[in-house]
């Protein structure tokens, strides 16, 4: 990854670049276990980021990328400091309020795609209604979504029955299904062939250009996310650098 | 999450985890249906005592004069027509009924050749009547002293079955009825061992006048003062109200042979009168009322039916407690298969957590889990125990010989035996699986995720 100069000097780290900031981390830190056994996996992490963009999170491992992107997405409230995500505080929010914001606002790509082996890939998608309450069709949404991401003919395979590039597609698709303003991916091509990684990527993309998603993503593999709009580079839990991929 | 979604999602998990889960109910089923055989046994020697043996009525009680005691100065006031009235004005009385005594032996000639050869033809018609009996019925040869009393007739209106219990015209035999208890001893012993018919509703009304003699004696001659007087009296029914040591006749028949053979003040004397009242919960309040007007109370079979229900009771429950302690081992064996579930399920909890699981909704899946497990148990469990049920009350009444007070069914089926055997299944499965289920919600969605 290479981070235009300008940005790096002309900003501190994690700024925003202008734009309305979907995300705000101030100062915030992350500390697993205690007394000397204490790891420190955040350490004070300030950063903006604006609506719309497409952000790739790089590091080696260990150094902070799944436990920054687990307290955007409220997977993780027992950090210190500040989370805003889309404009909610998210270690204020109750448990119901969080899990409704994880229901609504964000979708979740993993690595390891995280489908249950007993649901087709309809039933897979459709997963967040059970908890969304709404009253449309779940079928006909992920249906809807299962086209989108070109799974039309495998809409009710079982995991078992899909190669990995069509299990993180259909990952995806669920992760679109509430129809959510940021995709956050944790090594969404970690499991993937290269030529696989790249669709995925493009894919990404597409949602970010079209539709307008805000995408974060965590990756080793910096080099396949070329389109990606800001960059952001943490080691031993601090961001060292942030700027235009 | 609504409980549509909560129903769909359970029923997918359950599908997904029956091999455990149908290992894990086998004991509350066992539990379950030992618990509906043993409350179905129960509840039918309940019945049986508290119907057939010592018959309890809720709003009655039996008043009778009491026995002079040097202690108490109100004691000694015989029923007499006075008490009667008094009792019919003590508040929350609703009726009185008086019961008399016969004041004169009588003896009965059971001869069974005097009867009417018509009599015999006719009753061999009846179906079910063996030739046999009627060999022993013409070869009977009875005399009996026997003691009568007079009822008034409003209390036994339905047990007379077979006939008018009212005083008869002059010349008419008199309508009797025996004791229910009296019967069923004659019928399961005495009968069965002299190969004599039974005394049961086909055949009493078939059974022919028998004769009376009132003012005779075959044991001594002291209380035999002036004239015999013979009647008939056809049996028209049993009765739990009937004098078990003898006959029972309408109270005017009594009340005239008394005042005929031993002057006005027999007529107007009653050994017992029997008050109901408005509702069971007016029956403290007219005993104390009883007892401050000099009488005493009859509890004799209430005491015998509280006690040997009592017992019934306990070794039911006796037994009730060991199916409940099979289901609550079956519920930690459930707590136990849970815990496993959950944690072979952690990412599975994780990733319903990322699309907008609540912790709630986490403890309601698992408890729902349960629910259904404990249901589909519950249910397995009561029909295999009312299966249990109604093949030993088969292979009881087929089998057993007859003894006295032989139900036609030894075990109950009341509707909460089985409403309360799935409930309680659910209840212990829904506790067993509590504190995995809250394990499972309180599981930090980050950490299994990444499988940290």
């Amino acid at each position: 990854m290479s981070f235009p100069p300008s940005a790096r000097k002309t900003k501190p780290p994690g700024a925003s670049a202008g734009g309305a900031a979907v995300i705000q981390l101030k100062k915030v830190s992350r500390v697993y276990g205690s007394g000397e056994g204490a790891t420190h996996a955040l350490r004070d992490v300030t950063l903006d980021i604006e609506a719309g963009g497409f952000i790739k999170i790089v590091g080696t491992s260990g150094s902070g990328k799944t436990t920054l992107l687990n307290i955007i997405g409220g997977l993780d409230t027992s950090y210190d400091g500040r989370a805003v995500v889309a404009g909610r505080d998210l270690r204020t929010l109750s448990d119901r309020a969080l899990s409704r914001f994880r229901n609504r606002a964000v979708g979740f790509v993993f690595q390891h795609f995280h489908l249950l082996d007993h649901l087709d890939a309809l039933q897979n998608v459709a997963l967040a209604s059970f908890f969304s309450g709404w009253k449309e069709d779940p079928r006909e949404r992920a249906e809807e979504v299962l086209v989108r991401v070109g799974l039309k003919d495998k809409l009710r395979q079982l995991p078992g029955q899909l190669s990995g590039g069509q299990k993180q597609r259909v990952a995806i698709a669920r992760a679109l299904y509430n129809r959510p303003a940021l995709i956050l991916a944790d090594e969404p091509t970690g499991n993937l062939d290269t030529r696989t990684s790249g669709q995925i990527i493009g894919f990404f993309e597409l949602l970010n250009r079209e539709d307008g998603i805000t995408v974060v993503a965590v990756t080793h593999e910096e080099h396949l996310f070329r389109k990606a709009t800001r960059g952001v580079r943490l080691e031993d839990g601090r961001i060292v650098e942030v700027g235009k991929a | 999450m609504t409980l549509s979604s909560l129903g769909r999602f359970v029923g997918q998990d359950f599908r997904r985890n029956r091999r455990n889960f149908v290992f894990a109910a086998i004991g509350i089923v066992v539990g379950i249906s030992s618990f509906v055989f043993f409350i179905g046994l129960g509840s039918g020697i309940q019945r049986v005592v508290s119907t057939e043996i010592f018959p309890l009525e809720a709003n009655r009680i039996q008043v009778v004069p009491r026995m002079m005691q040097f202690d108490d100065a109100a004691a000694g006031r015989i029923i007499d027509s006075a008490a009667l009235d008094e009792f019919a004005r003590i508040p929350g009385v609703a009726a009185v009924y008086p019961r008399m005594k016969l004041d004169v032996p009588s003896t009965m000639a059971m001869v069974g050749s005097r009867i009417d050869p018509e009599e015999i033809e006719r009753i061999s018609r009846m179906p079910g009547v063996r030739p046999e009996w009627l060999v022993a019925v013409r070869d009977f040869n009875s005399w009996l002293e026997i003691m009568a009393d007079g009822l008034d007739p409003r209390l036994v209106e339905d047990d007379a079955e077979f006939g008018e219990f009212r005083d008869p015209e002059p010349g008419r035999p008199i309508p009797i009825l025996l004791s229910k208890r009296l019967v069923e001893l004659y019928n399961s012993s005495f009968a069965r061992s002299r190969n004599l018919p039974p005394v049961n509703d086909i055949l009493i009304p078939y059974l022919p006048a028998l004769p009376l003699t009132v003012n005779d004696s075959f044991v001594s001659d002291a209380q035999v003062q002036g004239a015999k007087v013979p009647l008939r009296v056809r049996l028209v029914g049993t009765s739990h109200h009937a004098l078990l040591g003898g006959i029972t006749m309408p109270l005017e028949t009594v009340r005239k042979l008394n005042r005929t053979l031993r002057g006005e003040r027999a007529a107007d004397t009653y050994d017992m009168a029997v008050l109901e009242a408005e509702s069971s919960a007016r029956l403290t309040s007219i005993q104390e009322a009883v007892r401050a007007m000099g009488f005493g109370l009859d509890t004799g079979q209430q005491r015998m039916a509280e006690s040997v229900g009592f017992v019934v009771t306990l070794v039911t429950l006796g037994f009730t407690l060991i199916s409940l302690v099979i289901v609550g081992l079956a519920a930690v064996n459930i707590a136990h298969t849970f815990y496993m579930i959950i944690s072979e399920r952690r990412r599975e909890i994780g990733l319903l957590r990322a699309v907008g699981a609540t912790r709630r909704d986490v403890r309601a899946l698992f408890l729902g889990e349960a629910v259904l497990v404990g249901g589909l148990g519950g249910v397995a469990g009561a029909a295999l125990g009312a299966a249990a049920c109604l093949a030993v009350d088969w292979l009881a009444v087929q089998l057993l010989p007859e003894f006295p007070f032989k139900p036609d069914r030894f075990f109950g089926y009341p509707w909460w035996m089985l409403a309360g055997g799935v409930a309680v299944a659910v209840l212990f499965c829904v506790v067993g699986a509590f504190p995995p289920s809250r394990r499972a919600a309180g599981l930090d969605p980050a950490s299994t995720l990444t499988g940290r």
